[in-house]
C-alpha cells in the first residue's frame, strides 16, 4: 500500500520451570515478594558461574523453529552483550547466537530465533532492583522486513502468540513485546522499541508509517533512529540516533560451551504443528479455524478435546469445550493441566451429554463441582440415568403452570417468551434433571390441559 | 605432621605471628578454632584433609569471609556462598585459616598490585613473592600452611611458587570447578593449588577436581586420580626441551634448570629438543584476551550491588563512574585496553587476531607434545626481583609472564617445582598434554625427587 517495510523483533518469555542459567524459579509473576527467587548466579555475585543453559529454553527455540520451517544452526553459542544498567546483574547479558534460521509464518520470513536471559526489574522511582526476573529465559524472534501493513504486523504477532501458546512455550500472562523496524519508500528506518501487545504494535506501526510518509512528502531528510511508543497518545517519539547506540562488545561467553542444537533436536520428539492441528480440528468440528483456536491454546486442553471427540463426536465435544470448559477454566484462572477435572472426566461428561444421560444444566453443575472439589467421575456415575421422564416430568410441568398464574396469563396474552420462564421453573423443580426439549413439551401440554 | 586439628591451627597462627610478609588479607582466627574443635570432636571419619589447615586466595568465595580480590573496591564485600573448591575442601575436613593477599583482581605478576600492600617474599623480604597468588605462595613458603588454594590465569600460582621455592600446579580447564572464583579472564583461569610438596598438590587436586553442575566447563570431567598416579612408578619419562622456553632467561635461572635437566636424564628420563614455534606471539595474544575478558568481568562492579557505592543523588552512569574510580591503575589500564580491543572498530585487529593466535599456539603445543610426555623449562625467566623494581613499566612486568602464559593459552596442565639453586629459589616448569593432568603431576614428582631443592 505505502511501500512500508516492517520487520519485527519479538521478545517472548519461555514458560520454563527454572531460569536459564540457575535452578531458581523462573515464574517471576508468581513470586511471593521481590528478590524471592534469586541465587548467587542470577544476582551476579562475584565468582558465581552460570550453569549449563536450561535445555527446555533451547528446545523451545527448536520447537518454534519447526513451526516456522526453520533450519537449525550447528554452531550456536552464548555471547556476552555488554552495557551498563542497574537491572543487569553482571552488566552483561548472556544472549545466544541464532538457534534456528529461516522459514516463515503467515508469509512473513523469519530471520532467526535466539535465546537470552532477562535482566531484573529496576524501579526508577525508588531505585530498587527486583532480580526475580533476572535470568528468566526469553526467546527473541526476528523477522525479515516482510510485513507490509500495521494490520499484518498485528496478525503476525497474534499468530505467533497462538503458536507459542499451543506449544505450551509462552509465559502468556507476561505478554510478548516487539521492537518494530519501520521504513517507507524514500525514507530511513526507525526502530520503535518495546511495544507491548499486538494491538499496540498495530497502532505504533500505523503512526510510524504515517509519520514517515508525511516527512517524505515534505521532503525532509530522514536519519536512522530509535523511537519509543506512548500508549496513551498512540504516538512515537525520538529516543536517540542510531549512531549514538552503545557498542555491545559481543564475544563468546568463556563460562559456557557451545550449544549442541543438533543433539537437543534429535532428542525432541516431532510433534504436529499447531497450525496443522488447528486446521484439522476445525475441519473435523465443522467450524472456522479461528473458532477452534481457543481450545488449542493449551496443549492438554486440545488433547482432551480430541479424546472427548473420539468418544462422543466432534460437535458435542466442541460445544462443551468451547462454551463450558473454557469459560469455567477462565473463571478460575487455571490451565486445564492444573484442573481437578481430567481428560477422562471431560470425555465421560461429553459422552453422557451426547447420549442424553445428563442434561446440559446438570453437566454444568457437575463440571463446576468437579473443578472446585474434584470427584467428577463419581458424581457423574451417580447422576447418569437420573433424567426425569413420564409422570414426574408431567407433574413438575403442571405444578409450574399451577403456581405461576401471572406467567400463564402472559402466555395467553401472546408473550411467547413467558413459556421459557415456566420451563425454567419446571426444570428447577426437577433440579435440572429434565431433558430441555421434553420439559418444554410437558409445559406446553400442561398449558393446553389448563386452558 | 598432623598433631590434631586444634594443634594445627595453633601452630599456623603462631607461625603467622603478625603476618610479616603481608600474606593474608583476612585471618579467620575464631572460625578456624571453632571448626578445629568440632573436627577434633568428630574424628577423621575418612576425611583425607581432616584437620589440615589451608589458606584460600582472596578471589575465591568462602562463605562469611571477606572476598576483597585485593581491591579497595571490594573491601567491604563478604562472600555469601562457598566456591565449589572451598566446599569440597571443607567436605574433606580442611580448616580455612584465612584469605590470602593478591594482586588487585589478579591483575599482576609480582604481588605488588594489591590495595592492601605488596606481599613480601619469605626467602628475602626485600623481594616480591610473585603473583598474582602472592599471599598463597608466601603462606606456604613461610610455613604458616602446607596447603594453599590459589588461581592461575597466566602463571598466577607458578610465579609465586618459583619465586618462593614451593610447588604449584595449573590444571587443564574443566578439571577443577571455577564456581566461586572471581573472574579475571575466565577462558584462561582455574583454581590452582600451591603446596610444599607435589604429594600435597595431589591431595589438594584429588579433593577439589571433578565435575560440578555449577561450572558447565567441567561437564564430563573424569574422577581425579592424582595421589593414585603418584603412587605408581614412573618409568621412561620422555621430556621435550623447547629452546623457545629458554629465550631471554637470566643465567642464574638457566644454569640451575639445565643442571636439573641433567639430573633427570641421569635418573632415567629421556630428554630431546622439540620445536615450539609461535611462542613469540603468546604474550601479546594472552594479554589481549586477558584484557578483553577482564573488562567484561569488571562490568558488574558498578557500586550498585558490588563495589564501593557511588553517590546516590546523581544519574546511574555518573554514580557507576564515580564508584569505579577507586580501581587501582593496573586494573584501570586493563579495563580501558579490554574495552578498546573488543570495540566494533578494533576487535578484528586485536581480539579476533588473539583468538586466532591462541588456536595456533594450542596446535604448536599439541605437536610439541606429540612424542614426549612433558615439556620442561624454567618457570620464570628471572629470580624474585626487588619490591618496586619493575612497577613503573608494565611491559617489563608483563615480560615476567613470558614462559607461563602459553600453557593457559594452549590449555595444557603446567606446574612448577623448586630445583636446587644457590640463594633465591628457581622453579622448573613442567607442561603436560591437555587433560593428562595426572601424568604431568607425576612428572613433577619425578623432578622433585631427582632434582628438587632441599626444603
Amino acid at each position: 500500500m505505502t511501500g512500508a517495510r516492517i520487520g519485527l523483533e519479538v521478545h517472548a518469555y519461555v514458560a520454563t520451570r527454572a531460569k536459564l542459567f540457575c535452578p531458581c524459579d523462573a515464574d517471576f509473576l508468581r513470586a511471593p515478594r521481590a528478590n524471592a527467587n534469586v541465587c548467587p548466579t542470577c544476582v551476579g555475585e562475584p565468582g558465581a558461574k552460570p550453569m549449563a543453559p536450561n535445555r527446555a529454553a533451547i528446545e523451545a527455540a527448536i520447537a518454534l523453529g519447526r513451526v516456522f520451517g526453520s533450519r537449525e544452526r550447528p554452531d550456536a553459542t552464548f555471547l556476552r552483550k555488554h552495557y551498563f544498567y542497574p537491572d543487569l546483574a553482571s552488566n552483561y547479558q548472556r544472549t545466544s547466537t541464532p538457534i534456528v534460521e529461516g522459514g516463515s509464518l503467515l508469509g512473513v520470513r523469519l530471520r532467526e530465533i535466539h535465546v537470552e536471559e532477562d535482566p531484573g526489574a529496576y524501579d526508577l522511582a525508588t531505585g530498587l532492583v527486583d532480580y526475580n526476573r533476572s535470568g528468566a529465559p526469553l526467546l527473541e524472534i526476528v523477522t525479515e522486513p516482510d510485513v507490509a501493513s500495521p494490520a499484518q504486523a498485528r496478525a503476525f504477532l497474534e499468530e505467533l502468540r497462538f503458536v507459542l501458546s499451543a506449544l505450551d512455550l509462552g509465559r502468556t500472562a507476561a505478554g510478548v513485546k516487539a521492537d518494530c523496524n519501520v521504513s517507507v519508500a524514500g525514507g530511513e528506518r526507525a526502530e520503535v522499541k518495546n511495544v507491548n501487545s499486538p494491538r499496540n504494535v498495530e497502532r505504533a506501526v500505523a503512526y510510524e508509517v504515517e509519520r514517515q510518509l508525511e516527512a517524505v512528502a515534505r521532503g525532509e531528510k530522514q536519519a536512522r533512529e530509535t523511537r519509543q511508543f506512548d500508549e496513551a497518545t498512540g504516538r512515537t517519539s525520538r529516543l536517540r540516533a542510531k549512531e549514538s547506540e552503545a557498542d555491545y562488545r559481543y564475544f563468546a561467553d568463556p563460562d559456557l560451551g557451545p550449544i549442541d542444537v543438533a543433539a537437543l533436536s534429535r532428542a525432541l520428539a516431532p510433534a504436529e504443528s499447531p497450525l496443522a492441528r488447528r486446521a484439522r480440528l476445525a475441519e473435523a468440528a465443522g467450524v472456522p479455524e479461528v473458532e477452534v483456536a481457543p481450545i488449542l491454546e493449551e496443549r492438554a486442553l486440545a488433547d482432551a478435546f480430541e479424546g472427548a471427540a473420539a468418544r462422543a463426536g466432534w460437535r458435542p465435544a466442541y460445544d462443551f469445550f468451547i462454551r463450558d470448559l473454557r469459560a469455567e477454566l477462565g473463571f478460575r484462572g487455571i490451565p486445564f493441566a492444573a484442573a481437578r477435572v481430567t481428560a477422562e472426566d471431560a470425555a465421560a461428561l461429553v459422552e453422557a451429554l451426547a447420549a442424553r444421560r445428563v442434561t446440559p444444566q446438570v453437566a454444568t453443575r457437575l463440571l463446576r463441582e468437579g473443578l472446585d472439589r474434584g470427584g467428577l467421575a463419581a458424581a457423574l456415575a451417580a447422576e447418569a440415568g437420573a433424567i426425569v421422564v413420564g409422570d414426574a416430568l408431567a407433574e413438575a410441568a403442571r405444578a409450574a403452570v399451577r403456581d405461576n398464574p401471572k406467567a400463564v396469563a402472559d402466555v395467553r396474552a401472546g408473550r411467547a417468551a413467558a413459556v421459557n420462564f415456566l420451563v425454567g421453573q419446571a426444570m428447577r423443580a426437577l433440579k435440572g434433571r429434565g431433558d430441555p426439549g421434553a420439559v418444554r413439551a410437558a409445559v406446553e401440554r400442561a398449558l393446553e390441559d389448563a386452558s | 605432621m598432623s598433631a590434631g586439628p586444634v594443634a594445627n591451627v595453633e601452630r599456623a597462627l603462631s607461625r603467622l605471628g603478625d603476618d610479616p610478609f603481608n600474606a593474608f588479607t583476612h585471618v579467620a582466627r575464631e572460625a578456624a578454632f571453632e571448626r578445629a574443635r568440632r573436627l577434633e570432636a568428630e574424628g577423621p571419619q575418612d576425611r583425607p584433609l581432616w584437620g589440615r589447615v589451608v589458606s584460600v586466595k582472596d578471589n575465591i568465595a568462602a562463605r562469611g569471609m571477606p572476598m576483597t580480590c585485593g581491591s579497595r573496591h571490594l573491601a567491604e564485600y563478604v562472600a555469601p556462598y562457598d566456591a565449589t573448591v572451598v566446599a569440597r575442601l571443607l567436605d574433606a575436613g580442611a580448616i580455612v585459616i584465612g584469605k590470602t593477599n593478591m594482586d588487585e583482581f589478579a591483575a599482576g605478576s609480582s604481588g605488588e598490585n594489591s590495595a592492601f600492600g605488596p606481599t613480601l617474599n619469605p626467602r628475602d623480604p626485600t623481594r616480591v613473592a610473585g603473583g598474582s597468588s602472592s599471599g598463597a605462595g608466601a603462606s606456604v613458603a613461610s610455613g604458616v600452611v602446607e596447603l594453599a588454594l590459589g588461581s592461575d590465569t597466566g602463571g598466577s600460582v607458578r610465579a609465586p611458587a618459583s619465586f618462593c621455592g614451593v610447588a604449584a600446579f595449573r590444571p587443564s580447564h574443566g578439571r577443577v570447578p571455577r564456581h566461586g572464583l572471581a573472574d579475571l579472564a575466565m577462558s584462561l583461569e582455574s583454581p590452582a593449588p600451591i603446596a610444599r610438596t607435589v604429594r600435597d598438590l595431589a591431595v589438594l587436586l584429588d579433593a577439589t577436581a571433578g565435575a560440578d553442575p555449577r561450572d558447565p566447563r567441567t561437564a564430563g570431567a573424569p574422577r581425579p586420580r592424582f595421589a593414585e598416579t603418584l603412587a605408581k612408578p614412573l618409568e621412561g619419562l620422555r621430556i621435550g626441551v623447547p629452546s623457545a622456553l629458554f629465550e631471554g632467561v637470566a643465567p642464574d635461572v638457566r644454569g640451575p634448570v639445565e643442571r636439573a635437566l641433567a639430573k633427570l636424564e641421569a635418573a632415567g628420563a629421556r630428554a630431546t629438543p622439540v620445536d615450539l614455534p609461535g611462542l613469540a606471539h603468546a604474550l601479546s595474544a594472552y594479554y589481549v584476551l586477558n584484557y578483553a575478558e577482564f573488562a567484561s568481568a569488571m562490568q558488574r562492579l558498578d557500586g550498585i550491588r558490588y563495589g564501593r557505592p557511588g553517590p546516590v543523588d546523581v544519574p546511574y552512569e555518573a554514580s557507576a563512574a564515580a564508584s569505579r574510580a577507586s580501581f587501582g591503575p593496573e586494573v584501570k589500564r586493563r579495563i580501558l585496553l579490554g574495552t578498546f580491543v573488543t570495540s566494533r572498530e578494533e576487535r578484528g585487529r586485536w581480539y579476533d587476531s588473539a583468538v586466532a593466535a591462541r588456536g595456533v599456539i594450542a596446535e604448536a603445543f599439541a605437536r610439541a607434545l606429540a612424542d614426549v610426555d612433558v615439556l620442561v623449562g624454567p618457570t620464570m625467566p628471572v629470580r624474585a626481583f626487588r619490591v618496586g623494581e619493575r612497577v613503573t613499566d608494565p611491559r617489563e612486568m608483563y615480560a615476567a609472564d613470558a614462559l607461563t602464559v602459553s600453557a593457559n593459552l594452549a590449555d595444557v596442565p603446567a606446574g612448577s617445582v623448586p630445583v636446587e639453586a644457590d640463594g633465591l629459589p628457581v622453579g622448573l616448569q613442567v607442561i603436560g598434554r591437555r587433560g593428562e593432568d595426572e601424568r604431568a603431576l607425576a612428572a613433577m614428582a619425578f623432578a622433585e625427587r631427582h632434582a628438587g631443592a632441599r626444603a
